[in-house]
C-alpha cells in the first residue's frame, strides 16, 4: 500500500514537473529576451542566453514617470474591486441555492441570459457616461463589466449547492439564527475554498483589464498599469510601422520595439509575482479549512 | 384572500434572501439589461443623428455577410470544432492537473507547481502571440535555431503550413487557460469528505476506483455547470488566440478563420455598428438555443444541476 | 499587524486618489469661473487628436491659444490629446456621437464616418469662413468632398507621391554601387544591388516591409487606388478606367519579383509576420532596402528619424492622388458650427496659433535659433520637454523643427502645385451599396495579399486562387459600382 503509493506520488511528481517546464521555458525566455539588445534577437534570432545584456526598453518604460503611481491605482483597484465582486456574488448566488424561494428560477435564467446577450459596446458606454457620469472616476475602473458576471456566479452556485450540507442551515435555523448570521458565519466561512478560487478570478480579472480605462479615463492620474502598458505597447507599434511624414517624427532612434514589448509585459505581471506568494498561503490555508470543516 | 396571506407569508419568510440578492441584480440590470436596447442595432442602418433607436430599420440586412460567402461553412466549422476540443480536451486535462495537484502530500511543491501553472494567466494574449512567435519564428525562432538547425532537421515554417496551427492553438490555449481551470476544480476537490476516501480505502477500493467512484461524482455538478455555460460560448472565440496567435498570417487562415476573426477582418476597414452588432447578435442566439436544449436534457435527468 | 499595514496602503491610496481629483476638479472650475467672466456671444468648441507627443501643459497652452482666438474669431478652443493607442481603441466610439466634441480628425480616410452620418456638410461654411483653406488647397479640397458637398477638409500635406525604393545610402557608397543604383529604372532592375548587399552583409537582411505585417507591401502602388484597393486606376490615374488590380500584368510581375527575392533569400522567411518595418529594423542595422512611399521630402525624412543616410529611387513620377490620410471633420451633432469653422481655418493659416499648438509656448516649451528653426530649450529633449502636440492641420502653418528639412514648406507647396494629378483626384468611393461584398472581399485579402506581396507565397498557384477567390466574392460588382460613380463624378 504504502509503496504503491510513492509510485503515484512520483507519477504526479513526473507529470507535474513536465508541466512546471511548459510553463517556464517560454517565460524565462521572455525575460531573458527583454533584456537582451533589441539587433542581438534580430540577427542571433530569441536565445536563453543573451549575448549582451540591455536594459533600454526598461529604461524607457520607467522614463514614463507615472508607472508606480499607475501602480498603485492598479493594485487599489484590484484590491477594492476584488472584495466588493466576491460579496455581491456569494450573496446573489447564494440566494438562487434556496430551492423553494419564489422566482428562483426566474432569477436564475435571468442572470445566465446576461452571459448570453449583450448589447454592445456603444449603448453601455453611453448610459455610463451619459446617465452615471463615470468617466474619469475611480468607479469606471470597478463597476463596468467588472463588478459580477453570471459566470462566477453560477459556479459559486454550484458549489454552494454540493458542498453546503441542508442540514447544518436547519439546525441553525432552529436554534434561531438569522438569514444573515446564516449567511455571514456559516455558509461563507464554509465556502472559503470556492471563495479563494473566485477572488483569484476576480482579482486576476481586475489586474488585466485594461478596456475600461482606455474608454472611461482620460486623466492621467487614474490610468492602470495594464492601460499604461497597453498604451505604451500600440504606441510604440504604432511609430514602428509608421513611415507617414504627415504624423510627427518623435525621437525614437531610442526605442526597441522587439524587445520592448517583452519588457512590457514582464513589467505588468512584476507585483503580481511579487504579491502572489502571500495570497497563495492564504489561499492553500483556505483550502485546508475547507477540507476539515467539510 | 387566502392566496394574499400565504404570499404575505412567504415574503415574510424570504425577504432577507431578496434583500441578498438585490446587490447583484440591481447591478445586473443596470450593468447589462439596461443597455440591451442595443441589441436593436443590428436590425439597423447606425447614424449620428438617428441615434440607437431613431437609426432606419433596415431588417436582417446586416446580417446577410454572414451567411453569403464561401468562408461561412469554414469559419463555423472552425469555432465549432475548436470549442468542442477546449470542453472535453479541457475537462480531462484540469480535472486531472486539479487531482494531482490535490493528491501531492508536499505542501511545499503543491505550492511551487500551482503557482507555476497559474503564470500564463498573468499574460495577456497579445504577450502570449509574441512568446510564440519567439518560439516558431523561421530565421529568429528558437524552436527552428536551437533544436531543429543543431539536430541537422529542416527548419520548419510554421507561420505558412497550416498542419501544425490545429495542435499550436490547442496547446496555447491550454498553456494558458488551465491553471484557472484547475483551481477550481481543486476547490471543489478539497470540500469533499475526507471519510469517504478512508471508507472506500478500507473496502479495498484502488486509487483509480476511488477516483472515478467519488471524485468524480462529487465533481459532476461543477462540470455540468461550466460545460452548460461554455456551450453558450460555442460560436464565440478567443479573438486573440485566433487572430493574435497566428500573427495574422494569410497562409493558414483556413485553421485559423473563426466567426469571431472572419467578422473583425471583415469589419475593421468600415467599422459598422449594425454589422458588428449583427454578428454578435447571430453567436448570442445560437448560443441561448443550445443552452436552453442542453439546460432541459438536464433537467429531465437531474433536475438538481440544471441551470434553471 | 500585516493588515494594519494593508489598510494603512488602501487608505494611502485613497487619500491620494481623492487628493488627485480634487486637484482635477478644482482647475475645471477655475476655467468654468474664468469664462463666466467673458462676454457670452464667445463660443467654446472641443477637438479631439491623436498624438504621439507631450501634453502635460495644454492647459497653459490652451489659454494662450484662447487669447488668440478669443480675439480674432471669439471662439474658445479646448483640444483633448489621446495617444494613438487610445485613439485607436476609441475611435469608433467617437464615430458613433457618443462623446461631447465638436471637430474629429481622422486617420485612414472619412467614408466611415460619413457613412454614419457623423459628418457635418461643410459646404456653405466653407464658402463663408474658409477662405485661406480654399485658397491654398485648392484641388485637393475635393478629397473630402461625397456628391458636390464638402464633408471633412484634408490636411494640407504630400499628396503627390508615388512607389519608391528606399534604401542605405551609407550601406551601398560602402559597397561601391552608386553607379548601379543610378542605372536602376525598375524593380527587376534592383536585383543585383540586393545579392550584392546579401554577399557583403550576412547580419543584413537585405529587403524588408516598410510597415511590418499589419500592411500590404504595395500599399504605395504606383497605381491610384480609389480610396480601396477593389478597383484601380493604372498609371497613376491617367485613364479613367477602373480595373481590376490584382489581374494587371504589373502586379503579377511585382508579386513573381518579391518571390524571386524571398526565395533566393533577399527578405526573410518570416517577412509575413514580421511585426517591426523598416524604420525599426535599420535602426538595428538589420535592414537594407524597403518598397514605400515616396516623396521630394523622403530621403531626408527618413534620414532623420532613423538617424542614418537613406536615399530613395522613385520607380515612377510622383502624382497627385485620391488617397488621403487625415483629414478634420466636424461633427453633425455639433452646436458649434460656424466657430468650428472659423477655428480651423485661423489655425490652418495663422503661424501663431500652428506654433503654439504645434511646439508650446516660445521660450517655455521651445526656441527658434538663430536659422529660424524651432528647438527644444538647453538642457531638454523630447522625454523631459512638458509640451509639444506635433499635431497640425497643414504642415506649412508653423516654423519648422530644426530636424526638418528648412526648405521643406516651399517645397511641398511646388510639389503638389507641379505634379501630375490624377484624373480621379478628389473622388471618394461610397460602399454602402457593396458593404456585403467588402467584408468578404477583405477577408480573402486577408488570406492571400499580404503573402504574395511579401514574397511568402508562390504566384505561380496562390495568383490564380487569389483572383479566383475575389471574383467569388464578387468584385467584378464593385468594380462596377466604383466605375459607375467615377463616370458620375467626372460628368460623363
Amino acid at each position: 500500500m504504502v509503496r504503491k503509493d510513492t509510485g503515484f506520488q512520483v507519477f504526479c511528481h513526473v507529470i507535474l514537473a513536465i508541466m512546471a517546464v511548459l510553463v517556464l521555458f517560454p517565460l524565462a525566455l521572455l525575460i531573458l529576451s527583454s533584456m537582451s539588445s533589441e539587433s542581438d534577437i534580430i540577427k542571433y534570432g530569441y536565445s536563453l542566453i543573451p549575448k549582451n545584456f540591455d536594459f533600454t526598453a526598461y529604461k524607457f518604460i520607467f522614463s514614463e514617470g507615472s508607472v508606480f503611481h499607475s501602480y498603485l491605482v492598479t493594485i487599489f483597484v484590484t484590491l477594492v474591486g476584488t472584495v466588493a465582486s466576491v460579496l455581491v456574488t456569494t450573496m446573489l448566488a447564494y440566494t438562487l441555492t434556496i430551492n423553494d424561494m419564489p422566482g428562483r428560477r426566474i432569477l436564475s435564467f435571468l442572470v445566465l441570459f446576461t452571459m448570453l446577450f449583450s448589447g454592445g459596446l456603444v449603448p453601455s458606454y453611453m448610459m455610463w457616461t451619459t446617465i452615471f457620469h463615470i468617466k474619469n472616476t475611480i468607479w469606471a475602473l470597478l463597476i463596468p463589466n467588472l463588478l459580477c458576471s453570471a459566470f462566477h456566479i453560477m459556479i459559486t452556485r454550484s458549489y454552494f449547492q454540493n458542498n453546503i450540507p441542508p442540514a447544518i442551515l436547519e439546525s441553525a435555523r432552529i436554534d434561531g439564527m438569522s438569514e444573515f448570521g446564516i449567511f455571514f458565519k456559516i455558509v461563507l466561512p464554509l465556502s472559503v475554498p470556492i471563495i479563494a478560487t473566485i477572488g483569484f478570478m476576480k482579482a486576476l480579472m481586475y489586474w488585466n483589464d485594461w478596456t475600461n480605462s482606455l474608454y472611461y479615463i482620460t486623466d492621467k492620474n487614474l490610468v492602470g498599469i495594464q492601460a499604461l502598458l497597453n498604451n505604451m505597447l500600440t504606441n510604440v507599434q504604432y511609430l514602428a510601422q509608421s513611415m507617414d511624414a504627415s504624423s510627427v517624427a518623435t525621437d525614437m532612434a531610442t526605442v526597441p520595439s522587439l524587445s520592448m514589448r517583452l519588457a512590457i509585459a514582464v513589467v505588468g505581471m512584476l507585483p503580481m509575482i511579487i504579491l502572489y506568494p502571500f495570497f497563495q498561503k492564504y489561499y492553500m490555508k483556505g483550502l485546508t479549512v475547507g477540507a476539515v470543516k467539510g | 384572500m387566502q392566496k394574499k396571506s400565504s404570499l404575505m407569508k412567504k415574503l415574510k419568510k424570504y425577504w432577507p434572501f431578496y434583500f441578498l440578492a438585490l446587490p447583484g441584480l440591481i447591478y445586473f440590470f443596470i450593468n447589462n439589461y439596461i443597455p440591451m436596447g442595443g441589441l436593436i442595432l443590428a436590425f439597423e442602418k447606425y447614424t449620428v443623428s438617428g441615434g440607437i433607436f431613431g437609426s432606419k430599420k433596415i431588417g436582417f440586412q446586416n446580417f446577410k455577410f454572414l451567411f453569403s460567402n464561401a468562408d461561412a461553412w469554414i469559419m463555423t466549422r472552425n469555432t465549432l470544432l475548436y470549442n468542442i476540443v477546449f470542453i472535453l480536451l479541457g475537462l480531462v486535462i484540469s480535472i486531472l492537473t486539479a487531482y494531482f495537484l490535490h493528491e501531492l502530500k508536499s505542501n511545499m511543491s503543491r505550492k511551487f507547481y500551482q503557482t507555476v501553472i497559474l503564470f500564463p494567466s498573468l499574460l495577456s494574449i497579445i504577450i502570449v502571440s509574441y512568446l510564440a512567435n519567439a518560439l516558431l519564428a523561421g530565421d529568429t525562432g528558437f524552436i527552428n535555431n536551437h533544436i531543429l538547425l543543431p539536430l541537422g532537421l529542416e527548419p520548419i515554417s510554421f507561420y505558412s503550413e497550416k498542419k501544425w496551427w490545429p495542435f499550436i492553438l490547442v496547446f496555447v490555449h491550454f498553456w494558458q487557460m488551465t491553471g484557472t481551470s484547475c483551481i477550481l476544480y481543486l476547490a471543489n476537490m478539497s470540500a469533499i469528505d475526507p471519510s469517504l476516501y478512508e471508507a472506500a480505502s478500507m473496502d479495498g477500493a484502488t486509487r483509480w476506483q476511488s477516483f472515478f467512484n467519488i471524485t468524480i461524482p462529487c465533481l459532476v455538478p461543477t462540470i455540468i455547470t461550466l460545460t452548460i455555460l461554455a456551450v453558450g460560448k460555442i460560436f464565440n472565440s478567443d479573438f486573440g488566440l485566433f487572430y493574435q496567435v497566428p500573427m495574422n498570417s494569410g497562409a493558414i487562415i483556413d485553421v485559423t478563420q473563426t466567426i469571431d476573426t472572419y467578422v473583425y477582418r471583415g469589419l475593421m476597414n468600415t467599422a459598422n455598428l449594425g454589422m458588428s452588432a449583427a454578428a454578435c447578435f447571430y453567436q448570442s442566439v445560437v448560443g441561448f438555443c443550445l443552452v436552453m436544449i442542453t439546460n432541459s436534457m438536464v433537467r429531465r435527468i437531474s433536475s438538481e444541476n440544471a441551470m434553471f | 499587524m500585516k493588515k494594519l499595514i494593508a489598510l494603512l496602503l488602501a487608505l494611502a491610496m485613497v487619500l491620494a486618489l481623492a487628493a488627485c481629483g480634487n486637484s482635477g476638479s478644482s482647475t475645471g472650475a477655475g476655467t468654468a469661473a474664468e469664462s463666466g467672466d467673458k462676454p457670452a456671444q464667445i463660443e467654446k468648441i472641443r477637438i479631439y487628436v491623436p498624438t504621439s507627443g507631450k501634453y502635460d501643459d495644454i492647459d497653459a497652452v490652451m489659454e494662450k491659444v484662447n487669447e488668440i482666438t478669443r480675439e480674432k474669431i471669439a471662439v474658445e478652443v479646448e483640444f483633448v490629446p489621446f495617444q494613438f493607442g487610445q485613439w485607436f481603441g476609441q475611435y469608433s466610439l467617437f464615430l458613433s456621437g457618443t462623446e461631447d466634441v465638436d471637430i474629429l480628425v481622422n486617420y485612414g480616410g472619412f467614408l466611415n464616418a460619413y457613412s454614419q452620418g457623423a459628418c457635418y456638410d461643410l459646404t456653405d461654411l466653407l464658402a463663408q469662413y474658409g477662405q485661406d483653406i480654399v485658397a491654398m488647397e485648392g484641388d485637393y479640397l475635393k478629397g473630402g468632398v461625397i456628391d458636390g458637398r464638402q464633408y471633412a477638409l484634408p490636411i494640407y500635406a504630400v499628396y503627390s507621391w508615388n512607389m519608391g525604393i528606399i534604401y542605405r545610402q551609407d550601406v551601398v557608397e560602402e559597397l561601391g554601387l552608386q553607379d548601379q543604383v543610378a542605372a536602376v529604372k525598375t524593380l527587376a532592375d534592383w536585383e543585383p544591388i540586393l545579392a550584392a548587399v546579401k554577399e557583403a552583409k550576412p547580419d543584413m537582411t537585405p529587403f524588408v516591409t516598410s510597415s511590418g505585417s499589419t500592411a500590404p507591401n504595395f500599399q504605395y502602388g504606383t497605381w491610384d487606388d480609389l480610396g480601396n484597393k477593389y478597383g484601380v486606376l493604372m498609371d497613376g490615374g491617367k485613364t479613367s478606367e477602373v480595373v481590376n488590380l490584382f489581374e494587371t500584368e504589373e502586379y503579377a510581375e511585382l508579386c513573381s519579383i518579391m518571390h524571386d527575392w524571398n526565395v533566393k533569400g533577399y527578405s526573410s522567411k518570416d517577412i509575413q509576420t514580421q511585426t517591426d518595418g523598416f524604420t525599426v529594423l535599420t535602426q538595428s542595422d538589420a535592414a537594407f532596402c524597403t518598397l514605400g512611399q515616396v516623396d521630394f521630402n523622403t530621403p531626408f525624412y527618413q534620414s532623420t528619424t532613423i538617424g542614418k543616410p537613406i536615399n530613395v529611387v522613385q520607380l515612377a513620377p510622383a502624382v497627385g492622388r485620391t488617397y488621403n490620410n487625415v483629414t478634420y471633420i466636424v461633427m453633425s451633432n455639433t452646436k458649434h458650427p460656424e466657430a468650428a469653422m472659423k477655428f480651423l481655418n485661423l489655425w490652418f493659416s495663422d503661424m501663431e496659433v500652428g506654433n503654439l499648438i504645434k511646439y508650446g509656448i516660445e521660450g517655455t516649451h521651445y526656441q527658434v535659433n538663430a536659422d529660424g528653426m524651432a528647438e527644444y530649450l538647453p538642457g531638454q529633449d523630447a522625454n523631459s520637454c512638458t509640451y509639444h502636440l506635433g499635431s497640425s492641420i497643414s504642415n506649412v502653418n508653423s516654423i519648422r523643427w530644426n530636424t526638418e528639412n528648412p526648405d521643406y514648406a516651399q517645397l511641398l507647396i511646388d510639389s503638389n502645385t507641379n505634379s501630375q494629378k490624377s484624373v480621379a483626384l478628389g473622388f471618394a468611393f461610397n460602399t454602402e451599396n457593396v458593404t456585403n461584398e467588402i467584408t468578404q472581399l477583405d477577408n480573402v485579402c486577408a488570406k492571400y495579399q499580404i503573402g504574395l506581396e511579401s514574397g511568402a507565397m508562390d504566384p505561380a498557384t496562390a495568383l490564380p486562387e487569389f483572383i479566383q477567390a475575389l471574383k467569388d466574392a464578387g468584385i467584378e460588382k464593385v468594380i462596377a459600382e466604383k466605375q459607375a460613380q467615377l463616370d458620375a463624378f467626372l460628368g460623363k
